[in-house]
């Protein structure tokens, strides 16, 4: 890549937009995702005061924005969508604030990003060649348009393609025989084109008038959907979805979601918390395929009817048509292909990746322009047409798509899809093929590359410690890697297999060093459900836990007896906290209330009502507030002495699932199933919170390390720790591939854990990011972590229905637990004197070996 | 003729040209050709108004003519069109059958056409229309499309057989019809109210609706106060009844204007001769002191038969001057005629003032016949884009294989010299020759670089006739369902849309032609078009006026 120009292929569309480039060492084109992963970018632009957004983040800013009418309004004006359909009128937008600016700086903007996310993320150079798509009817002037808004985002040059041909192109350089007449069938997000195309060996040309509809495409399904629940809605509760009068982008969301869904499943049920005035309103309703069909009947009819239209033109003119592409995501959707199987005289192509073939076209285009020196010759798979039975090649390809996401895959995956293939009758060389051609890799090569990057964290330092040993060899059994290709991967990161290192290390002069293990010291026994949440006592002593038995437990931590249990919660146990004072206990549950018992007795202090399931909740630094947040979206703010409800934080925009305290009271953090952690102010609330994006549902915050930073853990497997002042993400921590349900990190800044879904605990060392250990937690997943405040106990709840408590062993470096006291067996009355211990005082403030 | 007219038949004319110098059928120039001509084909104006109302006087003074001294009689039976053109003094009269067909008739044709009985009836009811050629410049804009009057009722004493009734019925359904279809198609309609009884405005406001009979619209219906002079208290009175009558009837009427048709064409038989019957008139009123002539224009019969002992002009000579003038006009032009602080030409501007057609034309000019050529022009220019269409869906695909396969021809020609052996040196020269003759890509280029010429340069234009077209279908939208608006957003919309005018001025409130405003009204909109839904009336209106604020934004940004 190194001494030529760097160039791409950009598939600018109404509602989204893609990228791609042509690779000279595979000859094949490849999408490049954008900088939040996703290989489709919004087509949104946001003209904030002093920032634009384009793509996902103007999706989420809109969806989070709040119910004020001043604000939302505002955002709406700012964002500027479907530029592509105005490009020549209206010449000019007003935006707030007296600012103007003309479509092509709009879409110069989104080109911008997709610009900078490939350079970024990709090429690590300028790019300056793009070959941008457009509409085939586009006239002189809209092209022009097009190019100079290639040229303000900064390209030094741009070559137009015309969106059918690069369709048509992305399927003959992918070794599919489309023959002498192509009709290209566009059915994407926005619109939808049909072209029919000569081909004239070395490129195609626009063989007639193109049709199309405008307004016709996977918008207007979710559309159709969205104002299908609407009227549902109307007649159920009396209400429309929205109230504000504009689409609610969640809930048109959610139609998104199950018109996919729908796409392979007979039925799906849609459901969401709908913003009122008052309490959000549940409204669920199921859809079968037969309803939706009926819904999107009118579209896909019209589409039929025009490709029975051209194909008849074609043929009088004589240009009768050999072979059908179809391009654009909801050219998927089932009953397009059904209607289309009776209108097309051929059987359509079959092919992965019709939702990209317009990027991945450019991508290819790109190269017949700009052309690129070959890095040695083209490998034959990526030219041989794969003959055998296509369709079972693509039914395998789709299912490896879905699979296999960001490169990664673990054991029980592989074997799923070695299974799909044999029930396909696919050999492992074909399956290989198809995943080379998906992938750039076979699965095999994506299991090892992982368990290889696992191997060059743990190196990063040059030393190799006995937990991390451990933590190899339990990534290992997840990816399903034997000891030949651990050893490999090992030798060529470390120049030796694991064990080989240890013994060099073990004779040579470092121990292990820091390993600071954590031992089972108690299993709990005593909840009849899952164990959602463990808390320790402020004074250490004691541990409150909460069930989906319904009770909340007192334990004392150190001999693991029960100290008896709080009654009174009608439904799940969500969350049980101390409060720093150690005089209270609040839980939280699907009860919809928020219970405070007085300590030590435990007899009823509040009850609190929420209009929906409580899922956290946490006590200020100073034992006079009580937060609390849930299903409706809400973080309720009460005063712990009288119960009386302070305030309500309202931005989120789905169920808020976990909450913390910064040390000094001022700062509260929320984590939310809308992918944001949100970092409020108290006691002046009225500025926005700061919000950082996840990319999927946040499950757990927590504050620290020290109090500069919050960590989170995602059900997507992310851990994340923020920058509280920038909310710049300053750290992560791979390996999870399921849901990350907990993180706790403990006072002295230096240990992170968390628990899983995969029922496994795992502790990592905060400053370097290494993972340390990990412990064999609750069969079924640790619903709960939680460290004491001395940082020398870790106790873990899960869907087993056990308490663990587990003791740091004597370890070198970070001190010895001071001696087990033995506590009578009841809740201390005594409130602990901060001062006396760790935990509450001055916190470390920058931990060390984060970044910047 | 406007400047966008100018422009886009001269675009189309060179466009012809440059495709008539490629390598294309014909056709296709001759088309192109056709379609620059089409660009000044006249607008359609309807003159519609109830019986007896002085139809006929109206159109002589909209003409400045007297139909019926070229050959044209008002009738009653049928729909009369004055277009542009010779008559043939045989067969002046065009006459346009129901079956379709097409004849010249003559003279004696229509006389048979006058009257009220069933033979005028049954003669009518084969025909659709009537044709009338005069060569007056002002038919060269539009067409005058004269119907009979609406809501004709039966006389007492005419005829009331069955045949007649029945005829009588058909005809007047057939005609009520038409009317209609003018109404929606015309470019223009005349609403006219002759005298009303009184001057009340609610009688004015009566007669009115019932002449627009409820489906006039303000995008083409302009409303006519045509016997103004006939009573002094409407003359004086008749912009304050016009602005009453237009504001009540703002929703079906663009505009109401006060004419003075019979002033109009006596002050037309005044000027006739270089203005001999004005001077005359001038001097001899001028000739009597005017506290005398203002008692004379009392009443007709004082003017007539007073006679004053030293008068100097003797009553003979009064009721000569007076001649078959009705007494309302006469004592109008006579009282501007005899001010003695006007002089000849101060007094035509006063007259042509009162009768009031010259802003009459100046309105129809402006709002309806430049309007009505931009959307007949936007119609040329999407049939134009269909021509190019074609060069470059049909033409440029077929010059695309053929020359591919020329090309394929010359490589195997290549390849058969090359394989055939003998003097290298032939070979090559021959290789060279041919590929110097057959440059095929050269012909493909050529033709792609005219399209996309042509392309651009119509492309410009069609987008500003776009705009208007766009404008024009959103204020039928308007009209039809303005009810889902409230009166300040209709207010703000109908002069926005360009109903009033298409300067940015009369697009605007009053001092808001500032970036601003615009930029307000255009988030305003545009946030209206959110909250809406893609396919309704609110959302399609929304659109329209978010975009063409943007427009006018431009322009005033671009100004700045």
């Amino acid at each position: 890549m190194s001494e030529q120009v760097a160039s791409i292929g950009i598939d600018f569309g109404t509602t989204n937009s893609c990228v791609a480039w042509y690779d000279p060492r595979t000859g094949g084109a490849e999408i490049i995702l954008n900088a939040e992963g996703q290989t489709k970018t919004p087509s949104l632009v946001y003209f904030g005061e002093d920032e634009t957004l384009v793509g996902e983040p103007v999706e989420h800013l809109i969806q989070n924005v709040s119910m004020e009418k001043a604000r939302r309004e505002e955002v709406f004006q700012r964002t500027i969508m479907s530029v592509k359909r105005n490009l020549l009128a209206p010449p000019r937008i007003a935006l707030p604030g007296g600012r103007f600016v003309r479509p092509t700086d709009v879409a110069a903007e989104i080109l911008k990003k997709l610009k900078r996310d490939a350079e970024e993320g990709h090429f690590h150079e300028e790019v300056k060649r793009a070959v941008i798509t457009c509409p085939a009817e586009f006239n002189v002037l809209q092209r022009q348009k097009i190019e100079e808004a290639g040229r303000l985002a900064g390209f030094e040059e741009v070559a137009l393609l015309e969106e059918p041909v690069a369709g048509a192109l992305a399927y003959s350089r992918a070794g599919l025989n489309v023959g002498k007449h192509v009709l290209v069938y566009d059915l994407g997000g926005g619109t939808f084109d049909l072209a029919v195309l000569d081909n004239e060996g070395e490129s195609f040309h626009v063989a007639m008038e193109p049709k199309g509809m405008e307004r016709c495409g996977g918008d207007d399904f979710d559309h159709a959907l969205y104002y299908h629940c609407d009227e549902v809605a109307q007649e159920k509760l009396g209400r429309p979805i929205s109230l504000t009068g504009a689409v609610d982008l969640n809930f048109l969301r959610e139609c998104r979601r199950r018109k996919e869904g729908l796409t392979y499943q007979g039925r799906g049920k849609l459901g969401d918390y709908l913003p009122s005035e008052g309490v959000p309103v549940l409204f669920e309703h199921e859809v079968d395929r037969q309803t939706f069909e009926g819904l999107i009947g009118e579209y896909v009819e019209t589409s039929t009817r025009l490709t029975e239209e051209i194909l008849k033109q074609a043929d009088t003119r004589g240009h009768e048509v050999d072979t059908a592409v179809l391009v654009g995501g909801s050219s998927r959707v089932p009953l397009v292909m059904r209607a289309l199987k009776g209108t097309l005289p051929v059987e359509p192509l079959g092919f992965d990746k019709k939702d990209v073939a317009i990027a991945l076209g450019a991508a290819h285009y790109a190269d017949v322009r700009w052309p690129s020196t070959r890095l040695g010759g083209r490998p034959e798979t990526a030219t041989a047409p794969l003959r055998e039975d296509p369709t079972h090649l693509d039914q395998y390809r789709a299912s490896v798509e879905e699979t296999v996401s960001g490169r990664k895959l673990n054991k029980v995956e592989a074997d799923r899809l070695d299974a799909f293939a044999e029930q396909l009758g696919l050999s492992k060389k074909q399956a290989a093929e198809v995943e080379i051609r998906t992938l750039g890799d076979s699965k095999e090569g994506i299991l090892q590359q992982q368990y290889r990057q696992a191997v060059e964290t743990v190196w990063a330092d040059g030393v190799l410690k006995g937990a991390e040993v451990e933590w190899l060899e339990a990534l290992a059994d997840e990816l399903g890697l034997g000891q030949e290709q651990t050893s490999h991967a090992e030798s060529e990161v470390m120049g030796a297999a694991k064990e080989a290192i240890l013994d060099r290390q073990g004779s040579g002069s470092e121990p292990a060093s820091g390993s600071e293990n954590f031992a089972l010291a108690h299993t709990l026994t005593g909840h009849s459900a899952e164990v959602n949440s463990v808390a320790f006592s402020p004074d250490g002593q004691f541990l409150a836990s909460g069930s989906s038995d319904f009770t909340v437990e007192g334990w004392n931590a150190r001999t693991g007896e029960s100290v008896g249990a709080l009654a009174g919660n009608t439904g799940k146990v969500s969350s049980v906290t101390f409060s720093p004072d150690g005089e209270f206990l609040a839980s939280g549950g699907l009860d919809k209330t928020v219970r405070v018992w007085k300590l030590p007795v435990g007899e009823p202090f509040h009850a609190l009502d929420h209009s929906d399931w409580v899922f956290c909740v946490a006590f200020g630094p100073d034992s006079r507030i009580l937060a609390s947040g849930g299903a409706d979206k809400e973080i309720k703010l009460w005063n712990l002495k009288t119960g009386e409800l302070l305030r309500v934080l309202s931005g989120h925009s789905h169920w808020v699932q976990s909450l913390a305290f910064g040390p000094d009271g001022r700062t509260l953090i929320s984590g939310s199933a809308d992918k944001t952690v949100k970092v409020w102010s108290l006691p002046q609330t009225d500025d926005p919170p700061l919000t950082f994006k996840h990319p999927d549902r946040v499950r757990s915050v927590a504050f620290g390390p020290g109090s500069r930073f919050v960590t989170s853990g995602s059900e997507g497997g992310a851990i994340r720790v923020w920058e509280l002042k920038t909310g710049k993400p300053v750290r992560s921590f791979a390996g999870y591939s399921g849901p990350v349900l907990s993180v706790a990190v403990d006072s002295d800044g230096l240990l992170l854990s968390s628990g899983g879904s995969d029922g496994k605990i795992k502790t990592w060392n905060l400053r370097t990011g290494e993972p340390l250990e990990i412990l064999p937690g609750h069969p079924g997943g640790v619903e709960s972590v939680a460290f004491s405040p001395d940082g020398h106990f870790l106790a873990s709840g899960g869907y087993d229905g056990t308490v663990k408590i587990w003791r740091k062993e004597a370890t070198e470096g970070l001190g010895t637990p001071g001696p087990v006291e033995e506590r009578p067996v009841e809740i201390s009355p005594h409130p602990p004197s901060s001062g006396s211990r760790r935990g509450r005082g001055p916190e470390p403030d920058v931990p060390q070996g984060l970044p910047d | 003729m406007s400047e966008l007219q100018e422009k886009l038949a001269d675009i189309l004319r060179r466009a012809a040209r440059r495709l008539r110098g490629a390598d294309l059928p014909g056709e296709l120039a001759e088309r192109m050709e056709g379609l620059a001509t089409q660009v000044h084909e006249p607008c359609v104006v309807a003159v519609v108004g109830r019986v007896k109302v002085g139809k006929s006087t109206f159109v002589n003074a909209l003409l400045g003519v007297d139909l019926a001294k070229v050959g044209t009689t008002e009738t009653t039976a049928t729909i009369n069109y004055f277009t542009y053109g010779t008559p043939d003094p045989e067969r002046p009269v065009r006459c346009h059958w129901r079956s379709g067909k097409v004849s010249d008739e003559s003279r004696a044709f229509l006389d048979g056409l006058q009257g009220n009985d069933l033979e005028t009836l049954r003669r009518a009811d084969g025909i659709d229309h009537l044709e009338y050629f005069l060569p007056n410049p002002l038919l060269k804009q539009i067409t005058l499309v004269d119907t009979p009057g609406t809501s004709a009722v039966v006389d007492e004493h005419q005829d009331r057989t069955a045949e007649f009734m029945q005829l009588n019925n058909q005809l007047r359904d057939r005609h009520d019809q038409d009317t209609r279809r003018l109404g929606d198609t015309a470019d223009a309609v005349i609403y006219l109210v002759g005298q009303v009884a009184k001057v009340t405005d609610r009688s004015f406001l009566q007669e009115f609706t019932q002449t627009t009979g409820g489906r006039s619209s303000a995008l083409n219906a302009i409303g006519i106060l045509s016997k103004i002079e006939l009573q002094p208290e409407v003359l004086a009175r008749r912009h304050e009844l016009s602005a009453k009558i237009a504001s009540q009837l703002k929703d079906s009427l663009n505009t109401v204007i006060p004419v003075a048709a019979g002033a109009r064409r006596e002050l037309d038989r005044l000027l006739e001769d270089d203005r001999a019957g004005l001077r005359r008139m001038m001097s001899t009123l001028r000739r009597i002191p005017p506290d005398t002539l203002e008692m004379l224009l009392d009443a007709e019969e004082f003017f007539c038969d007073l006679d004053f002992p030293d008068s100097p002009v003797d009553p003979a000579e009064r009721r000569e001057l007076l001649g078959d003038t009705k007494w309302g006009v006469f004592t109008t032009i006579a009282r501007v005629a005899a001010d003695p602080l006007l002089n000849l030409d101060g007094v035509v501007e006063r007259l042509e003032k009162t009768a009031g057609f010259k802003s009459l034309w100046e309105i129809l000019n402006k709002h309806f016949i430049e309007r009505g050529h931009i959307l007949r022009g936007y119609r040329i220019a999407s049939d134009a884009q269909e021509v190019l269409n074609e060069v470059r869906y049909t033409h440029l695909p077929k010059l695309r294989k053929d020359v591919h396969e020329e090309k394929d021809r010359l490589d195997r020609f290549l390849r058969f010299i090359r394989e055939a052996g003998g003097d290298p040196e032939t070979a090559r020269e021959i290789e060279d020759f041919m590929r110097g003759h057959l440059d095929t890509n050269r012909r493909v280029n050529e033709l792609e670089t005219l399209h996309g010429e042509l392309d651009a340069e119509l492309g410009g234009l069609f987008l500003r006739l776009l705009a208007y077209n766009d404008d024009f279908e959103v204020l039928q939208k308007l009209e039809s369902s303005g009810g889902d608006f409230s009166e300040a957003e209709l207010a703000e919309l109908r002069p926005l849309l360009g109903l009033y005018g298409d300067e940015v001025e009369k697009r605007l409130p009053p001092g808001a032609a500032n970036a601003e405003y615009v930029g307000w009204r255009q988030m305003y909109w545009g946030r209206r078009r959110a909250e809406t839904r893609y396919g309704t009336v609110q959302h399609a209106v929304a659109d329209r006026a978010f975009t063409r604020y943007g427009s006018i934004l431009d322009e005033i940004l671009t100004e700045s």
